[in-house]
């Protein structure tokens, strides 16, 4: 399926530029996707706007009056920016293991929290200790980051208890711990969301005043989540407000 | 002294070129719907052309203008009046440069055509930039004008005091030539987008040849379309992966939305066109139940022709240079 030597580079629009390892959620890709975000960051060829980096994919999004004027002998900005991109992915061949931070994240699973839990257990025939222990049980590691700011999207959660989104998005608070497959995520702020909540965490995910880096979690850590009781998390929202 | 909002429109917000460079933090781009009227209304009043402007809908709001201003609108056409005191209201067009004077509410009477108009003013509006840009990030209500829509009563600061050089309002002769961009506003030409493939041939044959009508649940995050279905070829499920502004999804009802200027940055349904940069200002003036037909063109093609579309407001921001430097000069 997925070629993790031979990325497809193609067209996304008239200014950007998607490269692909294919359709498959896969840690060996994922940590090139990264790899290749993280050097283009460092090294953005004139022109480059922002590098959008997923699962097993990467859009580049440019300046195509910048690009322009640098392409050259290139057809088109896309020609030049692709042999950028590709040049750039050659010298990343022996890309070194780039560990992420671990970071802890207390969450309190407190049914009287989130009323998703019950619907968990019915649909996943499994009881509420069950679900929390197999979501605390395993640590998740951060593919990618999108949706609205400081959402990150980790995996991978356990088969048991991958529920696939509802139907509808319901209003959803901070903090609030889901799960979407075998995927798992932290609501940042106020927000509709599709995933069925667990849980909910005291820290905050995202801080606008930050200005150098506003989010707690980036793509390629690792999170661990711990189990806190009711009484913990309402002492720790209270420091927090 | 500034600019003091006497009634709020349904939607007005400070937007510039968008907020590049933090899609690792999940930052979407924001930014105007219309770049084309941005820079046009910027250009007309001697402004760097990515300066924020405002941006605004239909109701728009009532400004009262507490100091002299340069301004122009540009995008739509909401008639534009001009109230000073008891004097009798005349109305300006939209792609002109305009001396307001103090004491003078600027109202928008009527939606004559377009969806969102934006309203520059000569050496900026004061405003403080959150992660690089003036953009309004409603979901987290940062940059822009307080990270949110305009209120009645804000006082917006303007950057400059101009020179005491006109008793009355005053619309320059000039004008903007940019209509040409908004002609033909049901065409619009796109690239085929990566999932492309995925979508069955019947469908893709409907998706080039039938029309789809913007649904009145559009808004800044993108524009939903109303049509006949689309089927996929396959029974994949797309991964989450990068979009642009212009990406048009199909949904799984077979449906599709063109991802606008609040979309996030990424999504999980495919890809299958993009609307060329060129045409995007077209469709941001497209309103629910216009009917909308997709051409097929080519990459070349759709760089030239967004860079033509530059090279004619440069080509503006010269003309008015000139135009204005007497008038602008301190003494």
């Amino acid at each position: 399926m997925s070629d993790i030597t031979t990325p497809t580079v193609q067209p996304l629009g008239d200014a950007g530029l998607l490269i692909s390892w294919g359709n498959d959620i896969n840690r060996e890709i994922n940590a090139k996707v990264i790899a290749l975000a993280k050097a283009l960051r460092d090294k953005p060829f004139q022109g480059m706007k922002d590098c959008i980096s997923a699962y097993s994919s990467l859009v580049v999004l440019y300046d195509l009056a910048i690009t322009h004027q640098q392409k050259g002998k290139y057809a088109s900005s896309f020609d030049w920016v692709k042999q950028n991109v590709l040049k750039l992915l050659g010298t990343l061949k022996n890309a070194e293991n780039t560990a992420g931070n671990i970071i802890e994240i207390p969450v309190c699973y407190d049914e009287s929290l989130s009323n998703d839990l019950t619907i968990i257990s019915d649909r996943m025939e499994l009881d509420k200790e069950e679900i929390i222990g197999l979501h605390v049980g395993k640590t998740y590691h951060i593919y990618m980051a999108g949706f609205m700011p400081g959402f990150v999207y980790m995996g991978d959660v356990d088969k048991r208890i991958a529920i696939p989104r509802k139907l509808r998005p319901a209003a959803v608070k901070p903090g609030a711990v889901g799960i979407a497959g075998v995927q798992t995520g932290i609501y940042p702020s106020h927000s509709p969301g599709g995933w069925h909540i667990v849980g909910f965490t005291p820290v905050r995910l995202f801080n606008a005043a930050a200005a150098d880096d506003p989010c707690l979690l980036h793509p390629g850590d690792t999170v661990q989540f711990v189990a806190i009781t009711l009484k913990d998390y309402n002492k720790k929202m209270e420091m927090k407000a | 002294m500034s600019i003091k909002v006497l009634k709020a429109g349904i939607s007005d917000s400070m937007q510039d070129n968008g907020r590049y460079g933090f899609a690792a933090f999940g930052i979407n781009v924001a930014g105007v719907m219309d770049q084309l009227a941005m820079r046009t209304a910027n250009a007309l009043v001697n402004n760097p052309l990515d300066a924020p402007v405002l941006e605004m809908y239909f109701p728009a709001p009532s400004l009262l203008f507490q100091q002299d201003a340069l301004i122009s609108c540009s995008g739509a056409d909401f008639r534009i009046t001009l109230q000073t005191n008891n004097n009798k209201a005349i109305t300006a067009d939209i792609n002109k440069t305009i001396w307001i004077k103090a004491g003078t509410t600027v109202h928008f009477n009527h939606k004559d055509a377009g969806e969102c108009c934006n309203l520059a003013v000569h050496g900026g509006y004061d405003l403080q930039k959150w992660m690089g840009s003036y953009s309004t990030q409603f979901s987290i209500e940062k940059g822009g004008f307080k990270g949110r829509r305009l209120k009645r009563n804000d006082s917006i600061k303007l950057n400059k005091k101009l020179p005491e050089k006109f008793d009355a309002n005053k619309v320059f002769p000039w004008r903007a030539g940019v209509y040409t961009w908004y002609q033909d506003p049901g065409t619009l030409n796109i690239l085929t987008g990566p999932e492309w493939d995925w979508v069955e041939p019947l469908s893709q044959k409907h998706f080039l040849s039938t029309g789809f009508k913007p649904s009145a649940q559009s808004d800044r995050m993108g524009c939903r379309l109303e049509g006949l279905p689309l089927s996929k070829a396959n029974e994949n499920e797309m991964i989450s992966s990068g979009t642009g502004f212009g990406t048009i999804q199909l949904l799984p009802n077979g449906q599709m939305i063109v991802l606008m200027a609040d979309h996030p940055t990424t999504g999980g349904y495919p890809r299958i066109a993009q609307v060329i940069s060129a045409h995007l200002p077209k469709l941001a003036q497209t309103g629910a139940g216009t009917e909308l037909r997709f051409g097929n063109t080519d990459l070349q093609t759709a760089e030239s022709l967004w860079l033509l579309q530059q090279k004619e407001l440069e080509q503006l921001q010269s003309a008015v240079m000139l135009q204005l430097r007497g008038l602008l000069a301190e003494k």
